[in-house]
């Protein structure tokens, strides 16, 4: 069925499928659906196609129905099966939003806050920036507070650390030299003396003090209360401004050392609790101050370390009051380790090195370059008696100035000076034939550019015997000006009776005092020699020689014993004929032998007399008294 | 019936749940066996299910040409319904909501299987093996002959055909598929002129 528009303009045109199947499903707007319904009304061709799409309509429904599945019995089963399906979604729904919405809450919950706190950090900036910059302030305060208030602990226990680790192993010993001074308010500082402190690996630590006060080198053992309160008196002057620290140290039975337990405990009884560390350089100090008014009236002591590795290197005693004070400070000089074997017999003597600090010794290692003993600390030996023998023999042993060392490795060492290098010759000669480890540093005064390059002398004795003159008397030695000699008048009248001619009687007096002053001088020498001797080859330090060596040693000072008797008694022959009276009378008294203390004191007694009378001099002496002394003396000795 | 499914889909646009508790007898569903059960959600959407279940099933039916598939994508359109409904979503019209959801799920489903243009082959081989009592020889050949005459449709005028015949007003079939209403009138025209020569080249 065509239908085109209608030719008439006054008839409507016919509704299309679309229009008629939207009318009849009233989808039209109201005008049109108005419009449509009239058309239909008044088209039969309109109407008719309206009836055949609606008879469409129909069919298709009956189609519907026959597509459509029967009704079946489980319909209602499938009613509460969805009931259940839907029960279970909405739990696990609800599962799945419990969390998420814990997730989202808490994530609202710190957004709003961190919200929150950037409003308030950007509307308060500088507030802000000012309290993280106090926080930060306490936080470094407390942790410098607390740091200081530990580490002065903590470092003293690192020091005892160091010391353990170094401490001396199997077969060895250290040997800790210190400097004791004595430093007043105004930086004035003076030299107390020097300590030594030994450890042995196998026995107990020794203390060996020399003080410039006493003068004197003691052995002490830590244990010798007595030698301990010595020592101390040598640093803490008795009845002295600081004898209340004398006191109470020695009642302490300290014993200074630079070490941990020795500050340990020096400040074990100080009443207070508090410490400090402050750094000096390199170097931390550690300040334990003691109770106002301690007994001790120690203000306060302190422990030097050194900050790297933490080795003590110094301690300080302050005492007095604030205006007043004073500090004791030891000062660690050297520290060596030693083979133990040298170090057996005696432990003990002073390692003196004035000016050099080497408070670390341990952090340089040990040192193993030989150093000298004392007779102190070492005992003789077969090799050190041959080459004393030698000596002896040439002349060495005559007021040269020749050492024999014992070495700390157990060698031995011939050092010194001599006037030439004929005499430094003759000398190595006589030592030629000596076996063992032997050197010899032997120099002529050109050599030397200062005393530094010589040891000190083995003994200490040594070092204080006078050189031949007094302090009482400022003579020269065989000083040929004869003109003001005390006994020019009784030698002028002695070879004017024996015949000499006037003019070679000065000569003569020249030649006899200058004979006399040399014989004298020999005399001293040879006492000297042998009372030196005495000290070297002591009972100690011989006490395991065999008994040649003691032979060779006694033979040693049967001769100078003979060479003091022989220039003895060539003296009192020479003098005999000058002498006025005679002195026989006294030589009986004396004719037991003399032992070597005396014979030196004789010795020097007759060189000092011999120089009165013999040389020019300010001085006047009693010549008649002087001589007749002189006399009496040479027959002493000669005896 | 038109007339009658006329008035349905004129139902005012529902929003939120209150609505569908409120309008839920206005979509036709005789939904009232027995006592209401605890006014939740829950039960809510269990009613609608069962008051909307014919129709929608019809529909899915049809298009998928199996009743076990048609009632699961039907269930799971209201699944889908009960989750908008609790995030409080906005749906302005329930019913066109849900035939575009299951349209939507059952046309995914077809095109799995791959077998979308033979659902109708499907549908009458079922028919077949599924010879009720009720079925005659007479009711057969009509079968087949309404089947064959869908096959001449394409799928949007099956489509809006199968949607009309469900009450559908033309806003809400063009909603569910998509279109115009003035697509889904011509839809329509096509679809009942390409029935109707069908069903007169058979005659």
């Amino acid at each position: 069925m065509k239908r085109g528009p209608d030719p008439k303009p006054i008839l409507p045109p016919h509704l299309n499928d679309a229009q008629i199947i939207a009318c009849l499903d009233g989808e039209l707007q109201a005008g049109d659906l108005q419009n449509s319904k009239s058309h239909l009304e008044s088209c039969w061709i309109c109407r008719s196609r309206a009836g055949m799409i609606q008879g469409s309509i129909e069919s298709f429904v009956r189609s519907r129905q026959a597509r459509l599945p029967e009704p079946t019995a489980f319909d209602e089963s499938r009613v509460e099966q969805f009931r259940q399906r839907l029960l279970r979604h909405s739990r696990e729904s609800q599962a799945s939003s419990h969390v998420t919405d814990r997730v989202l809450e808490s994530f609202e919950g710190w957004r709003g806050w961190l919200r929150r706190v950037s409003a308030g950090v950007l509307e308060h900036r500088q507030a802000a920036i000012a309290s993280v910059m106090a926080a930060c302030l306490v936080v470094v305060m407390f942790t410098d507070v607390l740091n200081t208030r530990v580490s002065a602990d903590t470092i003293l226990t690192r020091a005892t650390s160091y010391e353990t680790s170094h401490a001396a192993q199997a077969g060895q010993v250290t040997r800790t030299s210190l400097r004791v001074e004595r430093i007043a308010r105004h930086g004035e500082s003076r030299s107390l003396g020097n300590i030594t402190v030994v450890r042995d690996s196998q026995g107990p630590t020794y203390v060996t003090g020399q003080t410039a006060v006493a003068g004197s080198l003691e052995m002490v053992s830590r244990n010798s209360g007595t030698i301990a309160a010595n020592l101390l008196h040598s640093v803490f002057a008795p009845g002295g401004e600081d004898d209340q620290v004398l006191r109470y140290l020695t009642a302490q039975q300290w014993v200074p050392d630079v070490s941990s337990a020795s500050f340990r405990e020096l400040v074990a009884s100080r009443n207070r609790q508090d410490t400090a560390v402050t750094r000096s350089g390199s170097a931390m100090e550690l300040h334990y101050p003691f109770a106002s008014g301690h007994v001790s009236g120690i203000s306060e002591a302190m422990l030097t370390v050194n900050g790297s590795d933490y080795s003590p290197s110094q301690l300080s005693i302050f005492t007095g009051s604030a205006d007043q004070s004073r500090e004791y400070r030891f000062t660690r000089t050297a520290f060596v380790v030693e083979p133990r074997q040298t170090e057996v017999a005696h432990l003990g003597g002073t390692i003196d090195l004035p000016g050099t600090v080497n408070g670390h010794g341990g952090a340089n290692g040990p040192t193993h370059k030989p150093s000298p003993l004392t007779y102190l600390n070492s005992t003789a030996s077969d090799q050190e008696v041959a080459v004393a023998t030698a000596l002896h023999k040439a002349d060495a042993c005559l007021g040269e100035e020749i050492y024999l060392f014992p070495m700390s490795d157990g060698s031995l060492l011939v050092q010194g000076l001599v006037d030439g290098p004929a005499r430094r010759g003759a000398i190595r000669d006589s030592l030629k034939a000596i076996a063992g480890p032997l050197r010899i540093e032997l120099f002529v005064p050109r050599e030397l550019k200062s005393g530094a390059e010589l040891y000190a002398s083995p003994d200490a004795f040594s070092d204080r015997l006078p050189s031949g003159g007094t302090a009482s008397y400022t003579a020269t030695l065989a000083d040929l000006s004869s003109a003001r000699m005390p006994l020019y008048d009784q030698l002028h009248k002695h070879f004017v009776q024996t015949g000499v001619a006037p003019d070679g009687i000065d000569k003569q007096i020249a030649v006899f005092s200058n004979e006399v002053v040399t014989l004298a001088r020999q005399t001293f020498l040879h006492a000297w020699a042998l009372k030196k001797l005495d000290r070297e080859f002591s009972a100690e330090r011989t006490a395991k020689l065999g008994p040649s060596a003691l032979a060779q040693i006694e033979q040693i000072r049967q001769d100078h014993r003979r060479w003091i008797s022989n220039l003895a008694h060539e003296q009192a022959e020479m003098l005999s004929h000058v002498a006025d009276s005679p002195v026989t009378a006294s030589l009986s008294d004396d004719s037991h032998t003399q032992d070597s203390m005396s014979l030196l004191r004789l010795a020097q007694e007759q060189n000092d007399l011999v120089r009165s009378l013999f040389t020019s001099s300010t001085a006047s002496p009693e010549t008649s008294g002087s001589l007749s002394r002189l006399l009496s003396v040479l027959q002493r000795m000669g005896s | 019936m038109l007339h009658r499914s006329k008035n349905v889909e004129r139902s005012p646009e529902i929003m939120g749940q209150e609505h569908i508790l409120n309008r839920a007898d206005i979509f036709g569903a005789e939904c009232a066996e027995g006592p209401r059960r605890a006014n939740s959600l829950e039960e809510n959407i269990v009613d609608l299910y069962a008051a909307m279940r014919p129709s929608l099933l019809g529909y899915a039916y049809q298009v998928v040409g199996s009743a076990g598939e048609g009632e699961d994508l039907v269930q799971m359109a209201f699944l889908k319904l009960f989750d908008q409904m609790q995030r409080k979503a906005e749906i302005l019209n329930v019913r066109s909501w849900l035939y575009r959801v299951i349209h939507n799920l059952a046309i995914d489903h077809i095109r799995r299987r791959g077998v979308h243009e033979v659902a109708c082959a499907e549908w009458l081989s079922a028919r077949n093996l599924t010879d009720t009592p009720r079925s005659t020889e007479n009711d057969l050949i009509v079968q087949e002959q309404i089947a064959n005459s869908l096959q001449v449709l394409n799928e949007r005028e099956r489509h809006c055909l199968m949607l009309r015949a469900e009450g559908l007003s033309y806003q809400e079939i063009g909603d569910v598929l998509g279109i115009s209403q003035k697509s889904v009138s011509v839809y329509l025209a096509r679809g009942l002129k390409k029935f109707e020569v069908r069903n007169e080249a058979r005659a």
